[in-house]
């Protein structure tokens, strides 16, 4: 193997490193997040938010 | 016939204005909406106290439970899958606050550049004034002061003022008047600064723009610039923000407004969420060390 094609390996095993890191990291935030949200579904504190939302701070009463 | 790419923009920023205040019942009844899909957001700013709105605003939702000592799971997961896939899209073609920013400064002739490292305060503002302080004070700070809730909420009830349907007496007979005036003064100061600056709330301040910013460099969606770029400006010229795409086309600040694909160096490019067959190219090339078939192994 000559010099050149030495160093393209070394630059397309490097690049391929990263490429698999990059999906690995997609797929784990994609299951993370997929999860965080059914979670909150199930869990159903999704609908206790803000039922009485108003602008009443600025009420002085 | 081709349509262009910022009038479909302005349409789908007006229609998601109406999309998330369209409960005119309100003027009717004076009461505010209270139904289920209060209790989920729209991926922008839009103030749950606005009188005709319909969703729950997300920074809200997370001031919330931070008051509350709870992970807002379902928020975090929605945002987070949709950061995902399109990054900070939402900014650019949904925002209605956004939207007001652009046509403030299209109003005007004169701009005044601001230093990108400006958006390092965005840190401060989404863990100090949305997580921190409402966690540590039991209080919804960042709501208190939010310019786009002093826009569509604050306003809109003090100047309709209507009667309470409990009481028959006017919803705000006494304010304090010291909130009013700070609240004024902040939103006077960002509608006049966008006047000159592009963007100032988004790039400086907003703390939404800030999570979804995050995922720009994994998102889906993502802007390629081609090698024939001879970094002519044109594409800083055109962006809402102000970015040079040629310096990183995935920057946290890039809205994802696609504006500067009127050049034609810059495309809109996506990602696969697991490119197969670049993975098992990987697998069988890297071990070998042969170059010529490990095509495509450095696109992430």
């Amino acid at each position: 193997m000559s010099k050149s094609e030495g160093e393209a390996t070394e630059v397309m095993a490097r690049g391929g490193r990263l490429g698999q890191w990059n999906v690995t990291l997609r797929v784990a935030l994609f299951a993370l997040f997929f999860g965080l949200l059914l979670h909150g579904l199930l869990i159903g504190n999704v609908f206790e938010n803000y039922q009485n939302a108003t602008t009443s701070w600025m009420d002085d009463e | 016939m081709k349509v262009k790419i910022p009038i479909i923009r302005r349409a789908t920023q007006i229609f998601a204005f109406f999309w998330a205040n369209s409960f005119w019942n309100v003027f009717f009844t004076g009461r505010l909406y209270k139904g289920p899909l209060k209790g989920t957001c729209v991926p922008f700013l839009n103030c749950h106290g606005c009188p005709t709105a319909t969703f729950g605003c997300p920074i809200g939702t997370i001031e919330h439970y931070m008051v509350i000592r709870r992970f807002p799971y379902e928020i975090v997961g929605q945002l987070g899958l949709l950061s995902m896939l399109v990054g900070r899209m939402a900014c650019g073609w949904l925002c209605p606050f956004g939207l007001l920013q652009d046509l403030l400064f299209l109003a005007t002739k004169v701009e005044v550049k601001i230093s990108h490292a400006w958006r390092h305060v965005r840190w401060f503002v989404l863990i100090g004034l949305v997580i921190a302080v409402p966690w540590i004070t039991a209080e919804d700070f960042f709501s208190k002061v939010c310019p786009v809730g002093i826009l569509t909420a604050d306003l809109p009830w003090l100047l309709w003022n209507p009667l309470d349907p409990n009481t028959g007496k006017p919803m705000f007979a006494s304010v304090v008047v010291w909130a009013i005036a700070i609240n004024l003064a902040i939103l006077a100061a960002i509608l006049v600064l966008s006047a000159f600056i592009k963007r100032p709330f988004c790039r400086v301040l907003c703390p939404l723009g800030h999570i979804f910013s995050l995922f720009n460099k994994v998102s889906l969606v993502k802007l390629e610039v081609a090698p024939g770029c001879d970094h002519c400006d044109a594409c800083e010229k055109v962006c809402p923000m102000g970015i040079k795409v040629y310096e990183d086309p995935n920057s946290s600040e890039c809205i994802r407004c696609l504006s500067c694909t009127v050049c034609g160096n810059v495309k809109v490019g996506s990602r696969r969420l697991v490119p197969v067959e670049q993975v098992w190219t990987i697998r069988k090339v890297t071990p070998e060390g042969a170059p010529s078939e490990a095509k495509g192994a450095g696109d992430a």
